[in-house]
């Protein structure tokens, strides 16, 4: 018998058609925009910030740009103010009136800047170069405070050393004074240091030794030479100069004992000099008289009689130094009773006068010369000359004769019949009249008299230079026109030939032995006109 | 010259931080209604899981119901076959071998009913897992709109002092 078993083999569905949704969004993906976003305003900010930053430096650059002119001027102005403030010899009123004026200044400036970054970085410089500025300007105040000290003590010290050389002054007064300035020169021991004091102190009993030893030296008649031996054998009786002397070390002494020498020579010269200076004022006066006797009217008794009177204060003055001068002057007052008598003038008087004026122009004149004379030249003349021998001869005067000279070609050696004689013409004339000019102008300047000299001149010269040319040829035609035909025949005709044919011609003949006296004269005349030819 | 650009570059800056912080804040809520949207999905995903659990329920107890009818109807075939052949059915051996099946149907029973309940059990498992996920997106969502909310404070707090800071430097230079 077959039982039927089972066996479990049970298979249904047991799940639903529900699935689950994967589908999610991405939280980064949906916020990718808005981020973008952000960052894209980010950059834009960035940006922003970018243009801020460099219109913020543009502008502090401009401030600061602004602030360094500012500052550069204000030092400027600060330099003057310290030079003005300077100027005030009141220290400590300079000083506020620095900190005043270097405030004012840079309140002034500040108000010039445009906007507060410059005024700020204005101020925070203008305060370093204000800083700067005082402390610079309280270091020169402060050194003229130590020379001022220095200074007022100078002065004290002088003022005691003048009182304590004064020798007019009796002992008490002059040894206070002494002690005075030396007591001064140690109080000033805080404003000027040890050192100076003691360099002070040094010189204060030199400057002691020295004024009171040079007091006794320009002493009126003092023994000059005997106060300085004095000295310097320690012997010179005066309490002041010995006791500083005594603060003084030997060579020191020495070298005031030498110096003083010095000074004792130069006062013994300057005594001297002022003896001599009197001697001149005398002589001065003595000339004054010596003129108005020669210049003495002649026709005035009266006066002649004064003239003598004073000649004979002259004489005892022992103003003359040689008899002629004596005589010359005693000659010209005599009257014509006592043969005294001068002839009119007249062409041998100006012949006589023109001599010795030439020799005179040469200072060849001498008062015996003019004194025998005498009797052939005018009164006036005369007298003249003797002024003119008693002045010396300024240098204007002397240059102008020498200008002469040289325009005219006159050479003392000159024949005057000859052609020097227009040289010689041309030169006394200006030599008197330049003389004239200085008489008629006492006085007058070195460049007056040259200028007249320059005139005359050429007031002469055209002439001068017409005369000598005539002079020249007149006298070699003369000359040639004396020659034998047959030396004529040799020698070409000076008034067509030139000098050098002439001259070489005559040479051939005279070479040649020839022995004619004419000939000689003739060659004689060529060698004046090459002479004075050599000036053209 | 200058002051007029450092004017107008910090306007600029102070405009693009403004405008990024309303972009940090747009960030902020596009975060948060992103999760709510995930958040939902996930709960529909829960409510299917919860669906599924109760449908295998009712699948295993429809399955216990019809293999009890179907082996009530091989018992008794069992049952006639014996008393066909003579034997008594409801004593000795036949009884065992009836007492056998049931026995074995019983423990089969009980194993649908497990699978069923296993099922079930898992299903609403994956159902707290995705309701679970979604409170996890939210939170998230909510925590990054709080971070970009907060950024945007701060960059809407930099840019006001960014302007205030260049509204005070200009003032120190004009």
């Amino acid at each position: 018998m077959k039982v039927p078993t089972y066996d479990a083999q049970f298979q249904r569905p047991r799940k639903g058609q529900g699935l689950p949704i994967t589908a999610q969004l991405n939280a980064s993906a949906m916020t990718a925009p808005a981020r973008a976003f952000t960052d894209s305003n980010l950059e834009f900010a960035q940006t922003g910030k970018k243009i801020a930053d460099f219109g913020f430096k543009k502008a502090e650059i401009g401030a600061e740009s602004e602030a360094l002119r500012a500052q550069s001027a204000l030092q400027l102005e600060l330099a003057d103010l310290e030079t003005q403030t300077l100027k005030n010899p009141n220290m400590s009123a300079a000083e506020q009136q620095y900190r005043t004026g270097s405030k004012i200044l840079i309140d002034k400036y500040s108000k010039t800047l445009s906007n507060s970054l410059a005024r700020r970085s204005f101020a925070a410089s203008a305060t370093k170069v204000q800083t700067q500025g005082l402390l610079s300007f309280t270091k020169l105040n402060n050194a003229r405070v130590v020379a001022a000290a220095e200074a007022n003590l100078t002065v004290d010290t002088d003022s005691s050393v003048k009182i304590a050389a004064n020798l007019s002054l009796g002992p008490t007064a002059r040894i206070s004074a002494a002690v005075s300035g030396q007591v001064r020169i140690g109080d000033s021991l805080g404003d000027i240091g040890a050192e100076e004091v003691q360099k002070r102190s040094e010189v204060y009993y030199e400057d002691l030794v020295e004024n009171t030893l040079a007091a006794h030296i320009n002493a009126p008649g003092a023994d000059v030479m005997t106060i300085v031996q004095q000295f310097r054998e320690g012997n010179l009786a005066d309490t002041v100069l010995q006791s500083a002397a005594a603060n003084l070390t030997p060579e020191k002494l020495s070298d005031i004992a030498n110096d003083a020498t010095k000074q004792a020579n130069n006062i013994i010269k300057l005594r001297t000099n002022l003896r001599e200076q009197k001697e001149e004022q005398d002589n001065q006066a003595n000339d004054a008289l010596h003129r108005s006797i020669v210049n003495v009217d002649r026709d005035d008794p009266e006066a002649v009689e004064q003239a003598r009177n004073d000649l004979d204060r002259l004489l005892s003055a022992g103003y003359f130094t040689k008899p002629s001068q004596v005589d010359a002057l005693l000659r010209s007052l005599e009257s014509e009773s006592e043969g005294g008598a001068f002839p009119k003038k007249s062409a041998a008087t100006d012949d006589a006068e023109a001599d010795l004026e030439e020799k005179e122009s040469l200072n060849q004149l001498s008062y015996e010369e003019l004194l025998a004379n005498k009797d052939k030249v005018t009164r006036q003349w005369y007298t003249g000359m003797l002024n003119t021998l008693e002045q010396e001869r300024g240098e204007a005067e002397t240059d102008a004769i020498n200008e002469f000279k040289a325009t005219f070609r006159y050479t003392e050696l000159a024949d005057r019949e000859l052609i020097g004689t227009p040289s010689r013409q041309a030169y006394l004339q200006s030599t008197r009249d330049i003389r004239r000019f200085i008489r008629a102008n006492p006085g007058v300047s070195y460049q007056d008299v040259m200028a007249e000299a320059d005139r005359l001149i050429k007031l002469q010269k055209p002439r001068f230079e017409a005369q000598f040319e005539q002079f020249k040829t007149q006298s070699l035609i003369s000359g040639y026109s004396l020659l034998t035909p047959t030396l004529k025949g040799k020698i070409p005709n000076p008034a067509t030939a030139s000098l050098e044919e002439v001259q070489k011609a005559v040479a051939a003949q005279l070479a040649a032995g020839s022995p004619d006296m004419l000939l000689l004269g003739f060659n004689n005349t060529l060698n004046k006109a090459f002479d004075l030819r050599i000036f053209d | 010259m200058g002051v007029e650009l450092a004017i107008a570059g910090s306007a600029i800056s102070a405009f693009g931080q403004m405008q990024a912080a309303r972009g940090t804040k747009a960030a902020g809520k596009a975060a948060l209604a992103t999760a709510e949207y995930n958040k939902s999905i996930r709960d529909r995903n829960a409510r299917v899981s919860d669906q599924e659990a109760k449908l295998r329920e009712r699948v295993g107890d429809r399955e216990v119901r019809e293999f009890r009818e179907d082996f009530g109807k091989l018992q008794a075939r069992a049952g006639v076959a014996f008393r066909k052949s003579g034997v008594i059915a409801s004593s000795g051996t036949p009884l065992e071998v009836m007492m056998q099946n049931a026995n074995e149907a019983e423990e089969d029973v009980q194993t649908i009913r497990l699978q069923a309940a296993t099922d079930a059990g898992r299903m609403r498992q994956q159902g707290v897992n995705q309701r679970l996920a979604g409170q996890l997106t939210l939170l998230e969502g909510r925590s990054q709109k709080m971070a970009a909310d907060i950024q945007a404070r701060s960059q809407m707090f930099g840019a006001v002092s960014s302007a205030a800071m260049s509204g005070y430097r200009i003032s120190q230079i004009v």
